[in-house]
């Protein structure tokens, strides 16, 4: 089961309005490689890890990921607080107004809702880790682009902070990965799929 | 099967982890990172988003600016960070008996800092029930912007 906590893993605290900011953002919040991806990918993997190690990784990774999703939808949330409606039109916010007001809606920069086909779960732990992986990388990249244009210090703060977050899974996958693969025919580590052979 | 990643004592230094010499084709390898490393103190683990000093790799190797530990939810968030770091380590790294010790800790420390946060900013948990009554419902919520410092 999960249980809430009432503190972000990394303070969020932005003062200046800036809607411009918030909708590139948002695709950290339910874009192709967003936090709400990366959680719901790992918490669903675990249940086919045949191991202790990687049942384990895959829960706290998936779990810390929910955290992050919370201090993206944070970082969203206080960006377009005390919107003025004139400010609408030349924001780039606009198309994302009409629909969601100032609410936190899961979709990426570009519109396109959060789907479920941006991840997968494929039942096969080299493959299921490998994609861990990449996903990392591709995360970490997303938050390299919006610190290329984030102009507000306190914005970047906390983006620098998940972008570490990133690494620092990208290494643990491949240590699970590793762990995993050592216990396998080291003459053909592909003979069987131990997740389900 | 073990014997070439966890058991080993490793001599690689922070920034390098280790490899096998001979590895099966077609698998992806990361270097192991050893045990024993170099670590950094809470705060600045939470400022720079590791605990490790060579997993830190910034963008344009920007070092962000020191994390405000010097709130009670800064200090509580510091630890914290320590406490999730260690333990996604030890997930890989389960006979690191250091590092478990260290674990425990921040375990202790950071029992010791919530129970102080909760007596003067309110519960962390639902459970965290004060001599205040039930003041879960409370603002600030995480995501309500606070003054600067107030907590």
């Amino acid at each position: 089961m999960f249980i809430y906590q009432k503190k972000l893993q990394y303070p969020v605290n932005i003062s200046t309005t800036n809607p411009k900011l918030a909708q590139i953002i948002i695709s950290q919040y339910g874009g192709p490689d967003g936090e709400l991806g990366a959680s719901l990918r790992y918490l669903s993997q675990r249940y086919s890890m045949p191991y202790p190690e990687l049942k384990g990784l895959l829960t706290d990774i998936g779990t810390e990921e929910l955290g992050h999703l919370e201090m993206v939808g944070t970082i969203v949330y206080q960006l377009t607080k005390n919107l003025k409606e004139r400010e609408l039109m030349d924001s780039g916010f606009a198309n994302y107004f009409v629909d969601h007001t100032a609410g936190i809606y899961p979709t990426a920069a570009s519109g396109f809702p959060w789907s479920a086909s941006s991840m997968q779960v494929k039942g096969d732990m080299i493959a299921d880790l490998t994609e861990d992986m990449a996903a990392e990388q591709k995360a970490r990249v997303t938050y390299d682009n919006i610190l290329r244009m984030s102009d507000d210090p306190d914005v970047s703060d906390a983006i620098r902070f998940l972008r570490a977050r990133e690494i620092v899974h990208f290494q643990r996958f491949g240590e699970g990965l590793r762990l995993a693969t050592e216990r396998l025919d080291q003459k053909n580590i592909y003979a069987v799929n131990p997740s389900f052979d | 099967m073990e014997q070439n990643t966890e058991n080993t004592t490793f001599d690689c230094g922070y920034m390098k982890g280790t490899l096998p010499s001979c590895a099966p084709l077609s698998v992806p390898f990361v270097p192991f990172q050893g045990m024993n490393q170099q670590k950094y103190d809470s705060a600045k683990a939470l400022s720079r988003g590791t605990l490790f000093p060579g997993l830190d790799l910034p963008w344009k190797n920007v070092v962000p600016g020191a994390a405000d530990t010097s709130t009670p939810i800064g200090e509580l968030s510091a630890l914290g960070f320590v406490i999730n770091e260690l333990g996604l380590y030890l997930d890989t790294h389960r006979s690191d008996t250091e590092a478990l010790k260290l674990y425990l800790d921040y375990v202790e420390l950071y029992k010791k800092g919530a129970a102080k946060y909760i007596e003067l900013y309110g519960p962390l948990f639902q459970t965290d029930v004060t001599k205040n009554g039930y003041t879960w419902l409370d603002n600030p919520w995480p995501w309500d912007v606070t003054e600067r410092r107030a907590r």
